[in-house]
């Protein structure tokens, strides 16, 4: 005789089953990527997204697009294979942005006293918006790789202009040109953070010319392509039963 | 199966042990927690005032001082080849409105010459009210922070009050705290909003964990046409409209801010004061410290080539002061302030000029042990440095570095 | 076992510190408390023991210098006055050590210290031990309008017995490891999904 009975016999009942998991499942999830996303944003892109005075026209450009993509491939290939839900990037992007604004107002606010206009998040819900829309529409992993993954890359920079825009107007400091941002950066003493530190451009992409911004966005956008197979790969790798086997 | 008590009860042992672990170290803190060497053989900071110790928000501090790049650089530490005049606080409790380093300002990273002496002046605006022991600091890449004496500062008043105006080169004139900042909130209300109704509109399709899931093993290579037109329709119209909001806002930043920079970096040189020694040369002869006695004791060979006599009347080393007060006199600037006011005295009298004299000098004081100078002696590099005020018969001064390696005597 | 990951909290909990009346030893650091007022303690027996420092019990009997740095500038200011006398018993480890007993303090002290000003904030008390001991140590500052008093019990002559204090931190972790290491052996394999027959 079996011991094993199921307790579910209507469909009804079946439907409360599921909803309730969803409910067990959905907020737990959402709380682990919100703590290992937000650990993974801080160190790899942490200063250049803290602040103000580090967004710059290259290192920012390059630097956030390229380590922000690792979560949203490695959920697409989580949430569209084992689910066909197409809201890998949304879910993760949107998630990492409620810690940050935790984050910096609790922290750097709170705690440091910094101006919050001087640690306000990159914006980075377009971007995912196009990743998740490619995969949508395209139903394919692989042409998300290609064009979404170039779409997320150079789509930053802009949507991020009309943020960081007012905080690049120039003005004459103590017989010094600065940008708003540096001033800002400036004035507000980090004992820790000198300006050496700023991993920011200096001088200009001679090859190019003078236009840096849509060099390091193609760039960003580029090896987000190939990161974005990478972590398709390790998305695959972790999403597996066997981790669970044995504990 | 699994003992649960006992796993509970092995993990409570286990965390307790971690936080008792934890917060065993950490004891010794800020400028004192630096080693010894470091303190004597880099950056050497004197004459360094604050203009006041108690003000309101909204009002000015000014600091000011002299540093000296010790000339026996420690071999270990970077050289000043990038270097920053910072401030040491927690948080903003000023904001820096100005920083001048031999009167050129100091908001670019500088380079700087070994053996070499600078001044420096910070003006500080009260933001926050807070009492602070508030230091000199200069950061050197890849050296970290080498810290100058420090004050205890009280700011009064209210942060509400605190306003940082700027005009900028366009004429318009800007409040530092909140500038920028509804524009930025008002984008990241208006995505997440977006990104809000997408996860919502997929979540409000019923369970979706189980079902979806159930779903995709059971149509296997056609699972993609779960996805309906409609959905598809959605991803459709939410790519384009992404696209035409970011081309709308970018275009629309920029008419509104016509002129932007890039953010300005990039590094300057600044030359070095005149020599403080003047004339007078001076070189340890040997050093040893007593143990027991808190006594530094050295044999200094001075040649003065002024043309007046002079006498030592002080030794400076890692921010504390020995005074030799027959000679030159300074009090404490608070209960922080390490200064042996009557810590030094020295055999031999006045250098004529012309003449080479050994002169015995004796610096004593607790501050070896409280500030943990005395650490020096178990260095792998067990050598001091500092610098020594000669002063003439009209109160000229000449500072010259002295260093050598140290031996400890127990008895 | 339960036994076992007791003593390995309790002996953690006692590197954090320890103290003797006044004294403490806070880390890598060992102070004397008088009133508000803190002051670092070195005993050296430089004879014996060269280079050593300890923290109020000497582990020899012979010459032996004590050294206070008065950590807070303001007792440069005032005199302070050391005097040790000779006990019966050692430190008992307790707060009863820091209470101040005045019939002690009406004693003819082992030896004394006039009070004095320290002006160099450095204070080197001399003093040959000639055989073993427990002793009370007092230390009595006083300033204009205030004057407070630290009792210390030390022994001498009673080498410190057990683990050394560098080593108490290694051993606890390595007993963790050990222990976790124990139990995960006498641990029967978990299988998930696993069917049992009733």
């Amino acid at each position: 005789m079996s011991a094993v009975q199921s307790a579910i016999t209507t469909a009804e009942q079946q439907h409360r089953i599921y909803k309730a998991f969803d409910w067990v499942v959905i907020p737990i999830v959402i709380l682990v990527i919100t703590g290992a996303f937000h650990i993974h944003a801080m160190l790899t892109m942490g200063d250049w997204d803290f602040w103000i005075d580090w967004k710059d026209r290259r290192w920012w450009v390059t630097v956030t697009p390229i380590s922000l993509i690792f979560f949203p491939a490695a959920l697409h290939y989580l949430l569209w294979t084992n689910f066909r839900l197409p809201f890998g990037a949304t879910l993760s992007c949107s998630v990492l942005l409620i810690g940050e604004w935790a984050n910096r107002t609790a922290n750097f606010v709170g705690w440091a006293y910094f101006p919050l206009n001087m640690v306000v998040p990159a914006e980075i819900i377009p971007m995912a918006l196009c990743l998740d829309a490619i995969l949508l529409i395209s139903r394919s992993l692989t042409i998300t790789g290609i064009i979404g993954s170039m779409v997320w890359g150079v789509i930053f920079y802009p949507s991020n202009w009309a943020l960081i825009a007012p905080y690049h107007v120039p003005i004459e400091y103590n017989g010094v040109m600065m940008s708003v941002a540096d001033l800002i950066g400036y004035n507000y003493v980090r004992t820790g953070t000198p300006e050496y530190i700023r991993i920011i451009e200096e001088g200009t992409l001679r090859t190019f010319g003078e236009d840096v911004t849509p060099v390091s966005a193609f760039f960003a956008g580029f090896i987000s392509v190939f990161m974005y197979f990478i972590w398709l790969g390790i998305g695959a790798w972790f999403a597996k039963t066997t981790w669970a086997k044995r504990i | 199966m699994l003992n649960i008590k006992k796993t509970i009860l092995m993990l409570i042992a286990f965390m307790i042990a971690c936080i008792t672990l934890y917060a065993a170290p950490a004891i010794a803190h800020g400028e004192k927690s630096q080693a010894a060497y470091l303190r004597m053989r880099t950056l050497l900071w004197y004459d360094v005032d604050v203009s006041t110790v108690k003000l309101k928000v909204n009002e000015e501090l000014t600091m000011t001082g002299k540093f000296y790049w010790f000339y026996d650089w420690p071999n270990n530490i970077a050289k000043p080849e990038v270097a920053f005049l910072n401030i040491g606080i927690p948080g903003p409790v000023f904001v820096r409105k100005a920083s001048y380093i031999n009167g050129v300002s100091g908001t670019n990273s500088t380079r700087f010459d070994i053996g070499e002496t600078y001044e420096f002046k910070v003006i500080l605006k009260a933001r926050r009210p807070a009492r602070v022991h508030m230091h000199a600091l200069m950061n050197v890449k890849e050296a970290g922070p080498l810290i100058g004496p420090g004050r205890w500062v009280e700011v009064t008043g209210n942060q509400a009050d605190f306003i940082n105006e700027v005009t900028t080169l366009t004429g318009e004139t800007i409040d530092l705290e909140t500038y920028g900042l509804a524009n930025a909130v008002k984008w990241h209300i208006f995505w997440g909003v977006i990104a809000a109704a997408y996860l919502l509109y997929w979540i409000f399709q019923g369970p979706i964990l189980i079902p979806r899931y159930k779903k995709v093993k059971l149509l296997g290579d056609n699972a993609d046409d779960m996805i309906s037109t409609t959905d598809r329709m959605v991803g459709l119209v939410m790519l384009i409209g992404t696209f035409v909001v970011v081309t709308w806002s970018y275009f629309n930043a920029y008419k509104e801010y016509p002129v932007t920079i890039p953010l300005q970096s990039g590094q300057i040189t600044i030359p070095a004061l005149p020599d403080a020694a003047r004339g007078v040369n001076a070189e340890v002869i040997d050093a040893k410290y007593r143990v027991p006695g808190r006594a530094l004791e050295f044999s200094l060979k001075v040649t003065n080539n002024t043309n007046s006599p002079i006498k030592l009347g002080e030794y400076t080393a890692a921010n504390i002061r020995w005074m030799n007060p027959e000679v030159s006199t300074a009090e404490p600037a608070d209960s922080h302030d390490p200064v042996a006011v009557a810590g030094l005295t020295y055999e031999g009298g006045s250098v004529m000029p012309g003449e080479t004299k050994l002169l015995k000098v004796t610096c004593t004081d607790a501050a070896w042990e409280t500030y943990r100078l005395a650490k020096l002696i178990y260095d792998p590099d067990s050598r001091f440095g500092g610098l020594v005020f000669f002063f003439d018969e009209e109160g000229n001064r000449s500072v010259v570095a002295i260093g050598g390696p140290l031996i400890p005597v127990f008895i | 076992m339960y036994k076992m990951v007791y003593a390995v909290v309790l002996m953690m909990i006692s590197t954090v510190s320890w103290g003797h009346g006044g004294v403490m030893n806070e880390g890598n650091e060992c102070k004397l408390r008088v009133g508000p007022y803190v002051m670092n303690f070195s005993g050296y027996q430089l004879q014996k023991n060269a280079p050593m420092q300890f923290c109020d019990d000497l582990p020899t009997v012979g010459e032996s210098y004590i050294v206070l740095d008065f950590v807070d500038n303001k007792l440069r200011d005032m005199t302070v006055n050391f005097r040790v006398i000779q006990a019966d018993q050692p430190a008992l480890g307790t707060a009863e050590d820091g209470i101040v007993i005045d019939s002690e303090l009406a004693q003819t002290p082992f030896f004394e210290i006039p009070a004095k000003r320290y002006p160099q904030g450095t204070m080197k008390i001399t003093q040959k031990f000639e055989k073993k001991g427990h002793f009370v140590g007092y230390v009595i500052v006083e300033g204009e309008n205030e004057k407070y008093i630290s009792r210390f019990p030390f022994s001498v002559g009673y080498p410190q017995a057990g683990i050394p204090e560098s080593l108490k931190i290694p051993i606890a972790v390595f007993l963790v490891v050990i222990i976790f290491m124990i139990w995960l052996a006498r641990r029967k394999p978990v299988e998930l999904n696993e069917k049992r027959d009733d």
